[in-house]
């Protein structure tokens, strides 16, 4: 899988420098210009979306432990620690730590290491609950928001 | 001794005669000192008669009947002066039209400045249109120039964009590395390029045509203005030639030309050429309006705004002329 992920992001490479040097020798008066402009444009998004996918495939083991331990920390808080401030980063962790364990289709084209940001954020904000209490949601919600930045765009 | 004391001293008639003596040697000062006072008293009534005499001479009121004297007579000669220069007025006109028919009667050529077969129709338009012209203004040219040279960078910075977009790509299509930084950083390069649009050739293009135009623009203007200004010249040369010519011969001037610029050219020389100058000028607004009245030099003033203002500069130059 990840072996034709990265033979595919070569070939769409190599389609790119194609329609790059055909865009190259076109003059830009020339009326094919626009139309050559557009399918290099297209030949740049199918390389960015191969280039996801191969970082989503390199670092999805990472982030379903990253989601794991996160999910763990946050019950041991829920069941330990538990009080009504804490149960807040805590809730989210858990929601965090079991979106990245199920691991959804990625979507936009950096999306992949905005997946370990919020993974990491979220571990941390659930190990940080018990010293910090609630105020620990902040990381945990920031980790998240970028998530959902870089997965909106 | 004591004996010729007493003798002495009982001797009334000498006592009397010492006496009389005394009386008489103080009389004798008394009359003395009056004779001297008496001088002194003289003295001063002949000095207060001389002070009389002369302050009596300058009294105020002579002093204004002088000034009355002086008035009047200052205003008598004033009307005697003024109807003297009445008179030499009269007899100035009246040399002038003795001069104007002495020269008739002699069968003196008369200078005609009314016909200039010399100057053509196509001549006089062009100077008029040469006197109507707008002076030639750079500024348009200018600010197409600055324009032109707007788009010219506008130009260089959409072919700049585009190297640049270009080298961006091409490391993408080259690279093996996953990292985010590089690829977001190429990315945008490239989408940086792209939200210029197309190469705004056409922009250049219209800026350069407009500028051409305006160059265009300013060489026909310039032309005309060198064109109309050439014919000006030829016209007032042949204007000054008979001119002075006709002066020069003493022909008998045309009665406007004698009414706007005086009766005879001026004598010293150098107010000739000023007065000539002015002359050719007024012959030749009077070729550019088409005013041909025998008597009334300019006219009124033309409702066209150039030769209206031609109109009042010669007027005021004929009257400087007259002065």
């Amino acid at each position: 899988m990840a072996d034709d992920l990265h033979s595919l992001l070569l070939a769409r490479q190599k389609t790119l420098r194609t329609l790059l040097d055909d865009l190259t020798a076109t003059d830009p008066g020339d009326p094919r210009w626009p139309e050559r402009a557009v399918a290099v444009d297209t030949g740049l998004a199918e390389v960015l979306d191969t280039r996801r996918d191969v970082d989503a495939a390199r670092l999805v083991m990472l982030h379903r432990a990253l989601g794991a331990a996160a999910v763990v920390a946050a019950v041991a808080v829920l069941v330990f620690w538990f009080s009504a401030g804490n149960a807040v980063p805590a809730g989210l962790a858990v929601v965090v730590g079991a979106g990245l364990l199920v691991s959804p289709a990625v979507r936009g084209s950096w999306e992949p290491q905005a997946r370990t940001v919020a993974g990491v954020a979220a571990l941390a904000g659930a190990l940080a609950t018990p010293a910090v209490g609630g105020w620990a949601v902040v990381l945990v919600v920031a980790g998240t928001a970028w998530w959902g930045w870089r997965w909106a765009r | 001794m004591g004996l010729e004391v007493g003798a002495v001293k009982n001797d009334p008639i000498r006592e009397l005669t010492d006496t009389s003596n005394k009386h008489g040697e103080r009389l004798g000062l008394i009359e003395r000192t009056l004779s001297t006072r008496q001088e002194n008293l003289g003295e001063i009534t002949r000095r207060i008669r001389d002070l009389e005499r002369k302050v009596g001479k300058h009294t105020v009121e002579s002093a204004l009947d002088k000034a009355k004297a002086v008035a009047t007579d200052l205003a008598t000669t004033n009307t005697r002066v003024a109807g003297q220069a009445e008179t030499i007025a009269e007899l100035r006109r009246n040399v002038h039209a003795l001069d104007r028919r002495i020269r008739v009667s002699d069968r003196l050529p008369r200078a005609d400045f009314d016909t200039w077969p010399e100057i053509s129709p196509d001549t006089i338009r062009l100077i008029r249109d040469g006197l109507g012209a707008t002076p030639v203004s750079e500024a348009e040219v200018l600010q197409s120039e600055q324009r032109l040279a707007e788009q010219q960078e506008e130009l260089a910075h959409w072919d700049a964009s585009l190297k640049a977009a270009r080298e961006a790509l091409l490391a993408l299509t080259v690279a093996t590395t996953l990292s985010e930084k590089v690829w977001r950083g190429n990315e945008r390069t490239w989408r940086a390029f792209r939200v210029r649009g197309l190469r705004p050739a056409d922009k250049e293009e219209q800026a350069r045509r407009q500028h051409d135009e305006a160059v265009d623009a300013r060489k026909t203007a310039k032309l005309a203005a060198s064109l109309s200004e050439e014919a000006d010249e030829a016209a007032r040369a042949v204007i000054h030639d008979r001119v002075k010519g006709a002066i020069a011969l003493d022909h008998v001037t045309p009665r406007w030309f004698d009414t706007a610029l005086g009766p005879f050219p001026p004598l010293t020389p150098e107010r000739i050429r000023p007065w000539l100058t002015v002359a050719v000028r007024l012959v030749r607004y009077r070729l550019l309006a088409g005013y041909h009245d025998s008597v009334h030099p300019y006219g009124d003033r033309p409702a066209d705004e150039a030769l209206g203002a031609e109109h009042d500069r010669v007027v005021r130059a004929c009257e400087e002329q007259r002065r």
